[in-house]
C-alpha cells in the first residue's frame, strides 16, 4: 500500500473528525491541553495500528472509543500521565473560546449531575457526542430499546427538576 | 412540555462550538509522519505474501532444475546471460486523483466508471456534498470508498457491484 495514499486517508480523517473528538474530550476533561493531547493520541493509534482502511466506516467509533477511554484514564489517574506531552497551544488565541466552552460545559454538567449514571451516559453520548442510538448500542452492548427508555426517563427527570 | 418537545434536549446542548487550536493539525501530522504504520489493515496480506513466496520458490526451484538439465545437455558451458532491469511504472510514480471541492455525485460517477460498478442513492442530499479528497489510482474500490466514508456525513456501502450511498 502506497504510503502517500495512506497519508491522504489519515489527513482526511483528521480534518473530518478532529473538532468533534476535541469536543468529546473537552467536555470530559475540561482542559484544552489535555483534550488536544488525548485526541492526538487517538489519531496516532489509528495511524499506527487502527482500522484506517476499514470499508465499514467504523473509524469514527474506533476513535471515539479511544478518546473516551483515555479521558476516563486521565480522570482516574490525572497524575500518572506519561502519555501527554505539553501541547504547543497558543493560549492567547483560544482563551476566549475556552472560557465560553468551559462555561457551557459547567452549565450542562450541573444539569446532568442530577441524573443517575446510566441516564447521564446516554444523554451525554446521544446529545453531546452526536451518536445515534444504534451506535451507542454497538459501543455499550446495551439494546437500543433500553437506551431509548433511559433517554426518555432522563428527559422526564430533568423536566421535573426544571419545573 | 413533553419528551418529544425538543426544548429539554436543546437545553442540554453545548452551544459553543469546540474547535482544536490552529497548531493542532500541523503538530499532529508531524507526529504521524514521524511514526511508522504497522500493517493492521491487511489481514489478508500475510497470506498473500506467503502464497507469493511459495510461487516464487517453486518457480526458482523449477528454473534451477531446468538449468541443470539444459547445462548437462550442452557440451560447452554457456556464459550467464543477465537481462538488464526494465523500468516499470510503480505505485510511487502514479499520480493521485485529486478532487477539489467536487460534488459527491461527480466523485461517485468517476469511481463507478473506473471500477465498473453502479451507484444507488438512498439519499439525494448526499449528491451535493462537496469534498476535497485525494484517491490513489491504484487503490481498490474498498479503499476508495473508505476515503469517502472517513467523512462524518457520508456513509457508503458496497454490495457486489453496487455502491449504496446511504447518506
Amino acid at each position: 500500500m502506497n504510503n502517500r495514499y495512506l497519508r491522504s486517508i489519515i489527513t482526511a480523517t483528521v480534518r473530518s473528525q478532529q473538532h468533534y473528538l476535541f469536543g468529546v474530550a473537552f467536555f470530559r476533561v475540561r482542559s484544552r491541553a489535555v483534550a488536544e493531547d488525548i485526541v492526538q493520541e487517538a489519531f496516532l493509534r489509528l495511524w499506527e495500528k487502527g482500522p484506517l482502511l476499514d470499508p465499514a466506516g467504523d473509524v469514527k467509533i474506533y476513535l471515539y472509543r479511544i478518546v473516551v477511554n483515555l479521558c476516563n484514564d486521565h480522570l482516574r489517574h490525572p497524575a500518572a500521565m506519561p502519555l501527554y506531552e505539553q501541547s504547543a497551544v497558543d493560549v492567547a488565541d483560544t482563551a476566549e473560546d475556552d472560557a465560553a466552552l468551559l462555561a457551557e460545559c459547567e452549565r450542562v454538567g450541573t444539569l446532568l449531575a442530577a441524573l443517575p449514571s446510566p441516564q447521564r451516559e446516554v444523554i451525554q453520548m446521544h446529545i453531546h457526542d452526536s451518536l445515534s442510538f444504534a451506535e451507542i448500542s454497538r459501543l455499550t452492548a446495551i439494546p437500543e430499546s433500553t437506551l431509548k427508555s433511559r433517554y426518555n426517563a432522563a428527559l422526564t427527570t430533568l423536566k421535573t427538576l426544571l419545573r | 412540555m413533553n419528551n418529544n418537545d425538543p426544548s429539554i434536549a436543546q437545553l442540554l446542548k453545548i452551544r459553543v462550538r469546540a474547535r482544536v487550536s490552529d497548531a493542532f493539525t500541523e503538530r499532529l501530522m508531524q507526529r504521524i509522519d514521524a511514526t511508522p504504520r504497522k500493517g493492521a489493515d491487511t489481514k489478508a496480506r500475510p497470506r498473500r505474501l506467503a502464497v507469493a513466496a511459495a510461487v516464487a520458490a517453486l518457480v526458482a526451484v523449477s528454473a534451477a532444475a531446468i538449468g541443470v538439465i539444459v547445462s548437462r545437455d550442452n557440451s560447452e558451458p554457456q556464459p550467464l546471460q543477465v537481462e538488464p532491469p526494465t523500468d516499470t511504472p510503480t505505485a510511487a510514480t502514479a499520480t493521485p486523483i485529486a478532487y477539489m471541492n467536487a460534488p459527491l455525485a461527480v466523485i461517485i460517477d468517476d469511481i463507478c466508471t473506473r471500477y465498473g460498478c453502479t451507484a444507488r442513492y438512498d439519499s439525494d442530499t448526499a449528491k451535493d456534498i462537496r469534498l476535497h479528497i485525494t484517491i490513489h489510482p491504484e487503490a481498490s474500490l474498498e479503499e476508495a470508498v473508505a476515503v469517502l466514508n472517513s467523512f462524518d456525513n457520508i456513509s457508503i456501502a458496497i454490495e457486489s457491484d453496487t455502491l449504496i450511498i446511504i447518506r
